[in-house]
């Protein structure tokens, strides 16, 4: 393995993805603005062999790598003064000692998923069948469009997937070793560790663990956390999407606005049928221009903005280099079929057999166990307390998070619905990842675990009044 | 405030030790994550860390994960090699085919064939099935053989044979 060209592309992904946050002068706490800068520094680096061929320059290790240097300086060339480095004291991580045994977990859990990620090949059927020959071939042939294109692929459709993972297979192929991959740990590593900082921001450290606990033990989603496929990371893109529609909606900062609408983007590029999911996230954002009294011509505007920048990053795959590169014709409208499937048996089968494990088939029995956990489980009975106790208690972040949630429900069948092979088994098992990330921020603003962080905060600081005990121990510890 | 934390702390401690004493979850930790360490009867050698620190060569971890099709696909390879053939084109069965003659190995579809071998595949519907001059027939011991196709009618009765099965 190549540890000098895995540091090259660790720091540029991080340098890249830094700069493009403060592009969008997206400000977070340290620690969320590196795992932030890593997720976005990695996806970005995937559209870097698709830019050169789509300028005709041969996919090399030195046009690759040149377009690596040239796209983390041109993020930060504007940006760099600006910079606020943190101090030490700001990078000091805020852990209780009753948390190490959880985070201890955790670390362990993702450390045997970087090694698995590490030590085997690709080998889902959809990679090999795909992306992973496609970028193989890359290397050797240095051109996105090579002889893959010349097989018989009546088998697969696979080839036709946007070039995401290929793209960052080439990347690591060129730059790391022969199976690639470890991209894919630089995405997820800090995006589980940004989500647990974003749980521990509202609930107790120890709540925050047990939630996290919940997540991370989901067998189906912790095992793409090493094996390549589009769903995890387009889980992440469209999680971020709303988390910061959210903040803009409380801070009212354009610039969130906008950096919502690019991840909604990223999360189109890796899985184009975002688009119709993103699409359905068109009520809520007119929904707060109107609550916010927003003149109409600008509420067009955004909503535009909202909707043109998702299309552009599915445009720039679909309408532009399949239509002008690709040797093989894909008709994305001949693809969409009414009523293929029905809807009400796509959202009956999804929800018997992904949430409640009712199954025709016997040997599907608990299937969304084995799957999932019991992590649909916890989420409804902590949303049914909270419908009948706190209702009246829900914030915005909440009622924002259920509505991404009742998105993907709704969504994915429509999807089912609409194009015939977003299968129930693949497609829509794995589509459904999208929804846990929004349950864990909405666990954050949940009344029940509020209510028991609350209470255990009381019993640790007797003293101070809940919502003034955070601040307290940060200043404490920035004292010491 | 001390003995608060270090409560605290054994309830995390308890904590975790109750979310594994389900049954589901101890499962599947033993099953899926410490089965790297040994923890679970069905662990094969290569689901073992200390194997796997032991083997860390390309072509074996290749060879590992990719399993049957791979050494399908490499054997094909070498004896094309061998035979010098310069451009063949193998006509693969379908799993259903392989399957009805009691053979356990995955036959890769003509993409994957590619990208493990290097050689180019058809199906019996694939547009160029025509110029297939090669294709595998059961050895009637469990395991597929290389046949050389050398005209038309040959080509035609294999075809009629793999099409009696679901490609």
């Amino acid at each position: 393995m190549a540890v000098a060209g895995l540091i090259f592309l660790f720091v540029a992904h991080y340098l890249s993805g830094r700069g493009l946050l403060h592009l969008f002068k997206i400000e977070l706490k340290p620690l969320a603005t590196f795992f932030l800068s890593m997720i976005c520094g990695v996806i970005l680096a995937s559209l870097y062999p698709l830019f050169l061929e789509l300028l005709h320059i041969p996919i090399t290790k030195t046009s690759v790598g040149i377009i690596i240097c040239l796209f983390t300086v041109l993020l930060n060339i504007t940006t760099y003064k600006k910079y606020k480095f943190p101090s030490p004291k700001d990078l000091k991580i805020n852990i209780e000692i009753y948390e190490l045994p959880f985070l201890l977990f955790f670390i362990f859990l993702m450390a045997l998923s970087a090694w698995r990620c590490f030590y085997f090949p690709p080998f889902a059927r959809d990679m090999l069948s795909g992306p992973e020959a496609i970028a193989e071939y890359a290397v050797r042939e240095h051109k996105l469009v090579n002889s893959i294109f010349s097989l018989n692929l009546e088998s697969t459709n696979n080839h036709l997937k946007p070039p995401f993972v290929t793209d960052l297979q080439i990347i690591y192929k060129l730059f790391v070793y022969p199976f690639g991959e470890i991209w894919l740990s630089l995405i997820t590593i800090p995006f589980v560790f940004w989500l647990y900082t974003l749980v521990k921001e509202k609930l107790h450290p120890l709540i925050a663990c047990i939630v996290m606990l919940f997540f991370m033990s989901m067998p189906d989603p912790y095992a793409y956390t090493y094996i390549v496929l589009f769903d995890y990371c387009n889980m992440i893109c469209y999680f971020a999407g709303f988390y910061f529609f959210v903040q803009y909606v409380s801070n009212k900062q354009y610039n969130y606005f906008l950096f919502s609408a690019f991840m909604f983007g990223l999360a189109t590029y890796i899985r184009p049928e975002t688009l119709v999911l993103v699409a359905m996230t068109g009520p809520l954002v007119l929904y707060y221009f109107i609550k916010d009294k927003m003149p109409t011509s600008k509420m067009i505007i955004r909503l535009a903005i909202f909707g043109v920048v998702p299309f552009l990053f599915y445009y720039i795959w679909m309408g532009i280099f399949m239509k002008f590169y690709m040797p093989v014709h894909f008709d994305v409208g001949s693809q969409i079929v009414f009523g293929q499937n029905s809807f009400w048996d796509r959202i009956t089968a999804m929800t018997k057999l992904f949430i409640f494990g009712i199954a025709d088939n016997p040997n599907q029995d608990g299937l969304n166990l084995r799957l999932y956990g019991y992590f649909y489980y916890v989420f409804l009975i902590l949303f049914a307390v909270d419908l009948i106790f706190f209702r009246k208690k829900m914030n915005t972040e909440s009622k924002i998070m259920l509505y991404g949630i009742l998105v993907v429900y709704i969504g994915l069948p429509l999807l089912g619905y609409l194009i015939p092979w977003v299968d129930l088994l693949n497609t829509t098992k794995r589509g459904l990842y999208k929804m846990f990330p929004l349950m864990m921020i909405y666990f954050r603003n949940n009344g029940f675990l509020t209510l028991l962080s609350d209470t255990i905060r009381k019993w640790e600081f007797p003293k101070l009044p809940p919502q003034k005990i955070q601040p307290v121990i940060q200043q404490k510890k920035k004292g010491k | 405030m001390v003995y608060k934390k270090i409560l605290l702390l054994a309830a995390s401690v308890f904590v975790i030790i109750i979310f594994f004493s389900v049954d589901f979850y101890n499962d599947w930790l033993e099953s899926k994550v410490l089965n790297a360490f040994g923890y679970s009867d069905k662990a094969t050698e290569w689901d073992l860390f200390d194997f796997q620190i032991k083997h860390l060569g390309i072509e074996e971890r290749r060879a590992a994960r990719l399993g049957s099709t791979y050494s399908f696909c490499q054997t094909m390879k070498d004896f094309l090699h061998d035979e010098h053939e310069q451009n063949p084109l193998i006509l693969l069965p379908s799993q259903e085919y392989m399957k009805a003659n009691g053979i356990n190995i995955l036959i890769p579809e003509p993409i994957v064939l590619y990208y493990e071998s290097g050689l180019k595949g058809a199906w019996t519907n694939s547009a160029n099935v025509s110029k297939c001059n090669w294709t595998v027939v059961p050895d009637g011991k469990g395991s597929v053989v290389p046949v050389k196709i050398t005209n038309k009618e040959q080509l035609n009765v294999i075809i009629a044979e793999f099409n009696k099965y679901k490609q």
